[in-house]
């Protein structure tokens, strides 16, 4: 046997872990490639392409069949982990959304409420402050009044939805990351 | 000491001496090392992976009573290998500009 068989013999040995397509596929490579090189001695051969374990652990290393070369455990956590996000992810939608709505409806009925009644004292503060004057001035107060509670509602209510925007954005950035771990 | 190359620029260099014709493997190592410094173990990997991704074929011809398998750029090949040559040129570009100090000559002018 010379050194080119032995050395690919060898090499078949070390890369028993492989599927037999990709063992395959490497040992004629490899083959041709002495042959062509022209290495005849065994000394030769390892010098230009090392050991046949040293090969046999690049080639290994580097041409795994899955795209990432990540053991296949952490490939099998990985993917635990996306579904169990997934599943949380969608409860998550399904409690805030509702939720969400109901604050965003009981807001604007408030709101509207707000309005409305500083529109009405504000006509009553108009038609009465001819006939009795300090009546008039009564009704305008309660009007002012609403008109300052309307702005601090409206404050608290834009300092809430930036925190909601917020909330929600670093959720869909988590659950953006936990797919892309995933690919 | 001598500038590491990136798995995407070796691609690229293999994607781009197929461009020219089709090699063999010991040959396109040859090429290759004509211009960068590289382990005769680093090409089999580099060679495999653009295969699995369809940016090449291989097909064999019969040489002297055995089989040599040849590589052939593929048109997704060709499209990858645009990109990467894009990718070098801005790179080389804008590192030119420091290594020769353009800025400077800018500022003077």
């Amino acid at each position: 046997m010379n050194a080119c068989e032995k050395y690919i013999q060898e090499l078949q040995q070390h890369l028993s872990s492989l599927p037999q397509a990709d063992r395959q596929d490497a040992l004629e490579f490899y083959k041709e490639y002495i042959e062509d090189a022209g290495y005849q001695d065994w000394d030769e051969i390892i010098q230009k392409l090392g050991t046949p374990k040293e090969l046999s652990q690049e080639i290994i290393a580097k041409t795994t069949t899955t795209p990432n070369q990540e053991p296949l455990d952490q490939q099998d956590n990985k993917r635990v982990r996306f579904v169990l996000f997934t599943i949380l992810a969608i409860i998550l939608v399904l409690v805030l959304v509702p939720t969400i709505l109901g604050i965003l409806s009981g807001i604007i009925a408030a709101i509207a409420t707000l309005v409305g009644s500083g529109l009405t004292v504000f006509a009553l503060a108009g038609s009465t402050l001819t006939s009795d004057v300090w009546a008039g001035v009564f009704y305008l107060g309660i009007g002012i009044a609403l008109v300052g509670v309307l702005l601090i509602a409206i404050f608290i209510i834009a300092w809430l939805g930036k925190w909601l925007v917020r909330g929600i954005n670093k959720l869909i950035t988590l659950f953006r990351n936990q797919v892309k771990g995933e690919k | 000491m001598k500038i590491k190359i990136t798995a995407d620029l070796l691609d690229g260099m293999v994607l781009a001496i197929l461009e020219h014709r089709d090699y063999y493997g010991y040959a396109l190592t040859q090429r290759m090392q004509e211009a960068i410094t590289i382990s005769e173990s680093t090409m089999y990997p580099v060679l495999r992976r653009l295969n699995r991704d369809g940016y090449l074929t291989t097909y064999e011809q019969s040489f002297q009573g055995r089989n040599r398998r040849y590589y052939k750029i593929t048109a997704k090949g060709v499209n990858h290998l645009q990109r990467v040559r894009k990718l070098w040129n801005d790179y080389k570009k804008s590192l030119d500009q420091v290594f020769n100090n353009q800025d400077k000559q800018r500022e003077e002018q």
